[in-house]
């Protein structure tokens, strides 16, 4: 009981810290506000923020929000986590297999520095502009950087601990799942988290060149109609999405690998 | 057979089997070649393009704006990070903001700053100074507010000064960080260039990529792919070039 | 000899979740120009605490620190901390020698080749001379603390405040550098204000010793060492005066420990 009241009070106690910064954020919205209302700025694409809110309360009360967002969510997941299970995985493979590292690093250096946009038009000559296409490129995007990471992690495991788990005479099961395995999670999740953002990139990119449904879609939809309202709207969902998507992995993050303190 | 040749026969023995496989599979009818045209064929398209120099014009014109937007948003970052490690009171005042605008995925806001921008040069360059800004304030802020307070007392006692502490201690202390933001940042910044050149876009690499598919001129775009792919491990290369010299003393201060 | 270093009646609180933490109480001490005052006391009790108050790295929350007469509330010209961890509060991008110059830089009337003399001619005062162009973390831990110690004496520093400057070294190198200190000292005058943990080092190297008890910190007493001068890292430690201090020192601190058991 005690230790949720004093953080009730610790949080309370930051959020009073943080006034200064609540107050710029405040102040820039004002500012925003009362430029598009006094005429000071006088133009279609910039509406008050206020006007935005409102745009944005109709849609989610029309169920439009819902159908707009749903297909990005689901891609971004699906694709997400293909890709992160497949990074994991070839990581681990080839921080453990040398002889398998040495066959396919290079296939995967080679690929890697491909910026993820360059590869959508090739896509869609193979998949069309649906589904597949935007889960495959997210999927590609979120692959590599928990590849590289893992592959760093698990080939970089403290000597120290393996030694102490020989002398205990400990199985080598049991040392790959009980201390390798724990030892590379910072790593997975540290690349995990990088593909987190850049999925997030790529899902919108996917959906703002190519298909007619999505968030993406929508935001380029609203641009050419000259809607900026909506428009706007949902560029504020997005934002929300990706804070929430961060904030749900930092909780996780901080279950997972809670003993994880990094050199810094 | 010596050690080096142990280590990269069977990449390059994999890639070459690879290459060889998608060439067969294509004059054998496998794969289409109005999907995927045959490796050889690609090879030949991009000594075109490089022997008649086509390359330059495109290659130019997106790197030029990468390079603008780049140091605009690097430059940024590091003076904004740089202070507000230093001042609380700056770190309370910006961190709020930044926390709220970071996780909008800059992409999305190319339709926003085609309105406001158009569709040339500074729209471009405005979004990728966006999306380089971010990583690295971010990383900046994170490193100046870790530096040893054993490193800063000592300057501190030998006289030094705020500006002379921020450059002489704080940015070489923090420079780590910075790198590590940079480079994610080069990445992006990449990633934004090719985009905003799809979707608004007249010339640079990214146009050509979409406008050769919507063409049908399959290999003219997978020589282009290949270009950039190449502009991406150049870039990242310069990158960790530039961070070995400079950061020559990290790696070894780290295992103390 | 005249004070050129007083603390007066400081005293220092920190504020937890839960209480406030009395770490010193009412402080008073003296540094005599020329002096050398070392401070014992259990670990924990807040000694780098005071030190930091005396450096002006941090203020008091009552009481004065007065360098010749001035209060200190910054870190005040020829006044020079050396740090425990020399790995870290020497900079690591920078060379040897360059480590030396950051301490004459920004000081304007001093042009760059007069610098770099300055700061060779103190290298070779520590016996350094021939790592001028190494990287810090290409020295041994002694030779990191003689840069360190180089350093200071470049910003013409009088007053010297070491926190436990070589308790993290090999017993020999640390005898080695307690000689070179005192030798520094006498030479260019110095007065230092020296924290340690080893009794046996304070009773070396200072003229007076002041014991602090456990928390909150106050000054139990203050021990006049009268040990003649020079002092010899063997015959010195010999001596039946020293073993009387040091039997003395360490009975207080320990009993004042298992008090707090």
């Amino acid at each position: 009981m005690t230790k949720t009241s004093t953080s009730v009070l610790e949080r309370a106690r930051a959020a009073l810290s943080r006034r200064s910064g609540i107050l710029l954020i405040a102040a820039l919205l004002l500012l925003w506000e009362a430029s598009a209302r006094s005429g000071l700025i006088v133009s279609e694409n910039w509406p008050p923020v206020s006007i935005i809110l409102l745009a944005l309360i109709r849609e989610i009360l029309s169920g439009e929000l819902i159908e707009v967002i749903g297909p990005t969510l689901y891609r971004f997941v699906l694709g997400y986590v293909i890709g992160i299970s497949a990074g994991a995985i070839v990581g681990f493979t080839f921080a453990r297999v040398p002889l398998v590292r040495r066959m396919f690093e290079p296939v995967i250096e080679l690929l890697r520095p491909i910026p993820a946009p360059a590869l959508i038009p090739p896509l869609v000559l193979f998949l069309g502009v649906d589904d597949l296409m935007k889960v495959t490129i997210i999927a590609v995007t979120a692959f590599f950087p928990v590849a590289i990471n893992t592959m760093q992690g698990a080939s970089g495991v403290e000597p120290t601990y393996l030694a102490v788990a020989r002398t205990f005479r400990t199985r080598a099961t049991r040392i790959l799942m009980r201390i390798v395995v724990p030892s590379t999670l910072p790593y997975v999740l540290a690349g995990m988290r990088i593909s987190l953002a850049l999925a997030l990139v790529v899902t919108v990119v996917s959906e703002m060149i190519a298909g007619s449904s999505g968030v993406g879609y929508y935001l380029v939809l609203m641009q050419y109609a000259v809607r900026s309202a909506e428009m706007y709207a949902a560029i504020f969902v997005l934002a929300a999405l990706g804070a929430l998507l961060n904030a749900g992995f930092v909780a996780v993050e901080r279950r997972l690998i809670f003993w994880y303190a990094p050199q810094a | 057979m010596p050690r080096w040749l142990g280590q990269l026969a069977p990449g390059a023995l994999v890639i070459a089997l690879a290459l060889w496989g998608i060439e067969q599979a294509v004059h054998h009818g496998l794969v289409k070649r109005s999907l995927l045209p045959a490796p050889s064929d690609i090879g030949l398209v991009l000594w075109d393009l490089l022997a008649d120099g086509q390359v330059t014009g495109p290659l130019s014109e997106t790197l030029a704006r990468l390079a603008i937007g780049f140091a605009i948003g690097a430059t940024l970052g590091i003076a904004l990070g740089l202070a507000m490690g230093y001042w609380p009171r700056l770190y309370r005042l910006f961190e709020p903001l930044i926390e709220l605008l970071r996780p909008i995925p800059k992409a999305a806001l190319v339709p926003a700053l085609v309105l406001f921008l158009g569709v040339d040069n500074a729209m471009k360059i405005t979004s990728i100074a966006l999306a380089v800004f971010f990583p690295v304030v971010i990383n900046t802020v994170q490193g100046a507010r870790g530096v040893d307070p054993v490193l800063i007392n000592t300057a501190r006692t030998l006289g030094v000064g705020p500006f002379s502490l921020l450059r002489k201690v704080i940015l070489p202390a923090s420079a780590p960080f910075i790198f590590a933001g940079m480079r994610l940042s080069i990445a992006l910044g990449l990633i934004l260039a090719v985009i905003s050149e799809m979707i608004a876009g007249t010339g640079g690499i990214g146009f050509l990529i979409i406008d050769m598919q919507r063409a049908f001129r399959v290999r003219q775009m997978y020589a282009w792919i290949v270009i950039l792919a190449v502009v991406g491990y150049l870039l990242n290369f310069l990158l960790l070039l530039a961070e070995q010299r400079m950061l020559f003393w990290y790696r070894t201060t780290q295992r103390t | 000899m005249a004070p050129i270093l007083e603390l007066n009646q400081v005293g220092k609180s920190f504020a937890s979740a839960k209480a406030e933490t009395v770490a010193l109480d009412g402080i008073d001490l003296v540094l005599e120009d020329r002096g050398f005052l070392a401070v014992v006391g259990p670990s924990g009790c807040g000694k780098s605490t005071l030190l930091q108050i005396a450096a002006g790295l941090m203020p008091a929350d009552r009481g004065t620190v007065k360098l010749l007469g001035q209060p200190v509330t910054a870190p005040p010209p020829h006044v020079v901390y050396v740090f425990q961890q020399y790995n870290k509060s020497l900079f690591p991008w920078r060379t040897v020698l360059a480590n030396v110059e950051f301490a004459l830089e920004g000081h304007s009337g001093i042009s760059r080749a007069e610098r770099r003399d300055r700061s060779r001619s103190l290298l070779q005062l520590v016996d350094l001379q021939d790592f001028a162009a190494h990287y810090p973390w290409q020295l041994s831990g002694g030779m990191q603390q003689r840069v360190a110690i180089a350093r200071a004496l470049a910003a013409d520093a009088r007053v010297l405040l070491m926190d436990e400057p070589f308790s993290a070294l090999d017993a020999l190198t640390r005898l080695d550098l307690q000689n070179l200190l005192l030798d520094l000292w006498a030479a260019r005058n110095l007065s230092i204000l020296f924290v340690t943990h080893d009794v046996d080092e304070a009773v070396y190297l200072a003229d007076w010793v002041a014991v602090l008890t456990h928390r909150p910190a106050r000054v139990h007493e203050i021990i006049n060492v009268g040990l003649p001068r020079p002092r010899d890292p063997i015959t010195t430690r010999e001596e039946s005066r020293f073993l009387k201090l040091r039997h003395a020192l360490l009975a207080q601190l320990m009993k004042r420990k298992s008090s707090h058991a």
